[in-house]
This record gives structure tokens, C-alpha cells and sequence, in this order.
């Protein structure tokens, strides 16, 4: 693993709630696809609304990548959350406020294997 | 001198001076080993050449050789309880500073205090490095690691 791998992963498991910020901000607009499939999987880590609205919500980050191996690696880690209330609050709430057609699409399809998962 | 001895018949035995003579012979014989200092000590003690850099590395040397061999285990034991006090008395004394931060903590931090802990069971060493770091060092960090 790689020193800036390293620091998203400590930055995912940091308690200080600014490292969300820093995460958006230079992980999940990173041109490498490593540092944004690394960015997505500390976000998810945190399991709270801040951090789970940037990997479901957003056009071009976490499960909107467009990157099919961001976006895969992104749901797997979803799926793979012991508490998942927070983040069936963010895709309801995404069905049904998001301006985007396609970003609620894809949220619908994490619902459906949220569903068939469990 | 002649001993009598069982079933008739004699048996020579050696004079006080021949006895002297065979012991001579015997140190004699001794002193010329020249690898073995116990032979040397006849002569008034051992030499000083035994105990030089060159003999002590001599394998031909059974003195020095145990001498040696003693030397190293006592090193390696020393080295042993080095290691013992390193891996064992430190943890110790950390988990000891620990229990003195658990007594000052309610259930509830207690609790998130456990949590945190297995959370980080196979965590890398350097990246529990990096999380006792503000934000806004680790935000300078990796913005110099990305963009070089």
C-alpha cells in the first residue's frame, strides 16, 4: 500500500469529522483510480450521513464513478456494512430529492440488492 | 626391589628413583603438547600467549575454545532478557498507563474506547501513525502525495 493509501485509510478511521472534507475533497476528485476506489472505501467506513451522501448522491463519486471498478468496489463496500440504517435513510432520500435521473437510478439498484442481500 | 605375590614366584617393582625418573619423564612429555595450557601450567602457570587475540580464536584450544563457548552463551542469555524486558515489561507498563485512563472513564467512553480498540486489530503500524495527526497536516500530506 502506497504512504498516500495509507493516509486516505487513517483519514477514514480519523475521529476528527473534518477528515470527511479532505476525503471529498482531494480523494474522490483524484484522477487516480486507486485513490478514488481507497476514498470511497474510507467513506463508507465512517457510516454516517456526511460521508455516505458524498458516495451515493453525487454525480461522478463513489457508486456514479465513472469508473465501473470505483463504482463496483463502492457497492461491495455498501453491501458489506453491518448497520445499514443510515445509509436506506440516504437512498430513500435520494430517490426521491435528487435532480439527477441517472444518480437516483443507481440508487434504486443499490435499494434492490440492499433488499436481495439481506 | 622384588614383591612376593601369590602361587610362588616374584615380581619386580620399580625403585623410588625410577619412579622419579618415569614422573620427569611424564611432565616432560606433557609440556612439549604445545596446544594444551593445562600441560603448560607444569611450568609455573600458564602462558601468556594462550590468552593472545590469536589463540583465543584457536578451535585447537579446549581451554580457550570453552572459554569462548561460555563467553557467547552468556551473551546470548543477556541478549535473551534484553529481548524478554523489551517484549514483555513494555506492554506491561503501556497496559499499565491504560488502566490508569480507563479508571477516569465513564461506561460510555469505556464503551467507544472497546469499540475503537477492536476496530484497529490488524490496522498498519503506519497508518495508526497517521490517525494521531490533525486533519489539517495529513490534508497538507496528501495533497503533496498526489500532486508531487
Amino acid at each position: 500500500m502506497t504512504k498516500e493509501l495509507k493516509i486516505i485509510e487513517a483519514l477514514g478511521r480519523h475521529e476528527d469529522d473534518a477528515s470527511i472534507d479532505v476525503l471529498e475533497d482531494l480523494g474522490t476528485n483524484s484522477s487516480r483510480e486507486d485513490v478514488r476506489e481507497e476514498t470511497a472505501k474510507a467513506l463508507i467506513r465512517k457510516n454516517n450521513e456526511k460521508a455516505l451522501r458524498i458516495v451515493i448522491a453525487n454525480k461522478g463519486k463513489g457508486v456514479n464513478d465513472l469508473s465501473t471498478k470505483v463504482a463496483i468496489t463502492t457497492v461491495n463496500s455498501l453491501l458489506a456494512l453491518d448497520d445499514k440504517e443510515e445509509l436506506l435513510k440516504i437512498i430513500d432520500d435520494t430517490i426521491n430529492d435528487n435532480s439527477e435521473e441517472e444518480v437516483k437510478n443507481t440508487a434504486r439498484s443499490i435499494r434492490a440488492l440492499i433488499n436481495l442481500s439481506n | 626391589m622384588y614383591l612376593k605375590i601369590e602361587k610362588g614366584g616374584f615380581m619386580k617393582i620399580p625403585s623410588i628413583s625410577n619412579l622419579n625418573l618415569f614422573r620427569t619423564k611424564q611432565v616432560n612429555t606433557i609440556n612439549q603438547s604445545q596446544n594444551n595450557p593445562f600441560a603448560q601450567s607444569f611450568n609455573g602457570g600458564l602462558r601468556s600467549d594462550v590468552f593472545q587475540s590469536s589463540n583465543m580464536n584457536s578451535t585447537a584450544n579446549p581451554f580457550v575454545e570453552t572459554t569462548a563457548n561460555i563467553m557467547k552463551s552468556i551473551t546470548s542469555t543477556m541478549q535473551k532478557v534484553k529481548d524478554y524486558s523489551k517484549n514483555v515489561f513494555a506492554p506491561v507498563i503501556s497496559f499499565a498507563g491504560n488502566v490508569k485512563r480507563i479508571a477516569t472513564m465513564d461506561i460510555g467512553e469505556l464503551g467507544h474506547a472497546i469499540k475503537n480498540e477492536i476496530s484497529m486489530i490488524g490496522v498498519d503500524s503506519e497508518v495508526k501513525g497517521y490517525m494521531r495527526r490533525p486533519v489539517n497536516e495529513l490534508r497538507d500530506l496528501l495533497a503533496l502525495e498526489l500532486n508531487g
